[in-house]
């Protein structure tokens, strides 16, 4: 990997990158309401249980195809088919707004791929959900698919712990050592194949998400 | 889900099909095929279903799924035809024995048929190694009602799990396009953190009808209160015209209620009738 695309790494995976990201819990808020989520044990074991395996099975293997596609004919159809995978909900509509958000932002710094993708949502034809724009960012950039991937991987779990962090359930210091274990996680999955198909099975968070509704008062979109 | 009857061990490719068909306000059997070891009992009619509604069990008096079983059954529902399949009780998926254990459902409702397909839970056994799949295709006006559930069990409390899951779900229009795909693919070793302290997984699919109105009955039926002991979530998406239901349960006889109260909740919403008790 190259310097440059260590920083573009950087960038993207930075929690300052307006990717709308921080509207978003994946289910924590409803199980910290429903007192299913007490301790930073809890939010680690949730991470590394269900969100973590989610991601790996599932939002993975949309980014790597993402990151193959021949064109935008066919990152639409991938897009199509992560829509019709995508069978929470909030979960779902998290992955359109924060995949539109990135193609937004990554078209402005002038990125054509993007602008062209943006487009299409816009015009509805697309639904631009997340691990499919981060796989045609990272084509549209030359960024190798295993950057894309830490990046990927590595915003989905600041983006869990900062959610924590806000729920009171964690402390930041205490997230980042809980970082530094669930990205041996992540590395232990990422040198795994990546599936053959995706799939997901992380049922807890996907029902908490799904429970957004009851919540008599909400800090996150979903 | 039971698929057949006296199940033998080893590899089979058993191919069953049943296909209703609505004539003069009844739907009655237009063509079966059910070889050993599928069974099925008649088709009867239950009081204050939707009218002319068929009712079949799909019947099991063996010990379960073992390793290399290969069963398939393809279900269609003619235009305008009511079908009610489910299965006589949960089926039990031995251990593998080095092989994998398939079952396979098709399913076709035609132009405004109502189909609702609802099998009892699998139970896997340690070692026991599932790849199932339901393929089901909806055509104009139709409805669709499809529950699917799993729990795991160690008869010999050994606290062996089994060995892997494989469900995929697939719901079309008559066109192609996927309305809903859920694949799931998890091993036994992961299942207790997975399903986070309720180890048994339902999930109720409906097609057809007013999104919102499943989505709301589905919610009022199972999305109780999160200490209960079925914990459930419900999404719609009305743009396809789906709704599902998931929801992790404490044991067996919480889930077999869940997906009592789900099915229920999905008939009402679907045909403006409370929906009859079916007796196992």
């Amino acid at each position: 990997m190259t310097p440059r695309d260590l920083l573009r790494l950087a960038q993207l995976s930075d929690s300052a990158f307006p990717s709308g990201g921080f509207a978003f819990s994946g289910g924590l808020e409803v199980l910290a309401h429903e007192g299913a989520l007490r301790t930073a044990a809890d939010v680690e074991a949730l991470i590394a249980e269900q969100m973590l395996p989610r991601w790996l099975s599932f939002d993975r293997w949309f980014l790597a195809e993402a990151c193959a596609a021949p064109d935008a004919d066919a990152l639409a159809a991938l897009d199509a088919e992560c829509e019709a995978r995508s069978l929470c909900a909030p979960l779902a509509e998290a992955s359109r707004r924060m995949g539109r958000a990135t193609l937004a932002s990554v078209a402005r710094l002038g990125v054509a791929e993007a602008a062209a993708f943006e487009a299409r949502t816009k015009a509805g034809a697309a639904f631009g959900h997340l691990p499919v724009v981060q796989g045609l960012v990272a084509r549209a950039v030359a960024m190798p698919v295993a950057a894309a991937e830490a990046a990927a991987v590595h915003a989905l779990l600041m983006g869990a712990l900062s959610a924590a962090v806000r729920l009171g359930r964690i402390g930041a210091l205490t997230a980042q050592t809980a970082l530094g274990r669930l990205g041996d996680c992540a590395a232990e999955g990422l040198a795994a194949p990546p599936p053959a198909a995706p799939a997901a099975f992380a049922p807890l968070a996907e029902i908490a998400a799904a429970r957004r509704a009851r919540l008599p008062v909400a800090l996150f979109a979903a | 889900m039971t698929l057949a009857g006296a199940i033998e061990p080893r590899a089979r490719r058993v191919a069953a099909t049943l296909r209703f068909r609505a004539t003069a306000g009844r739907t009655w059997i237009a063509g079966q095929l059910t070889p050993h070891p599928f069974h099925v009992t008649r088709p009867f009619r239950v009081e204050g279903d939707p009218a002319g509604m068929a009712t079949l069990y799909l019947q099991s008096s063996s010990g379960g799924l073992y390793g290399d079983d290969d069963l398939s059954l393809a279900i269609t529902a003619e235009a305008g035809a009511a079908a009610h399949v489910t299965t006589q009780a949960s089926a039990v998926v031995h251990h593998a024995r080095g092989g994998e254990t398939r079952q396979r459902v098709t399913l076709e409702a035609g132009d405004g048929a109502l189909l609702e397909f609802c099998p009892d839970p699998v139970i896997l056994f340690s070692g026991a190694r599932l790849r199932q799949s339901v393929r089901a295709r909806v055509g104009a006006g139709a409805r669709l009602i499809l529950t699917d559930a799993a729990l795991a069990h160690d008869p010999d409390g050994a606290r062996a799990p089994f060995d892997r899951l494989l469900s995929d779900i697939a719901v079309t229009e008559a066109s192609g396009r996927p309305l809903l795909i859920d694949r799931a693919e998890v091993s036994g070793a992961d299942w207790a953190t997975r399903t986070g302290g309720r180890p048994c997984v339902g999930t109720v699919v409906v097609a057809g009808g007013e999104t919102a109105a499943v989505v709301a009955a589905l919610r009022a039926a199972l999305e109780t209160d999160a200490a209960g002991e079925t914990y459930a979530g419900v999404s719609g998406f009305a743009e396809r015209g789906v709704a599902i239901a998931r929801f992790l349960s404490a044991d067996g006889a919480a889930l077999t209620k869940a997906l009592r109260a789900g099915w229920a909740a999905a008939r009402e919403a679907l045909t403006g009738a409370a929906a009859p008790a079916r007796r196992k």
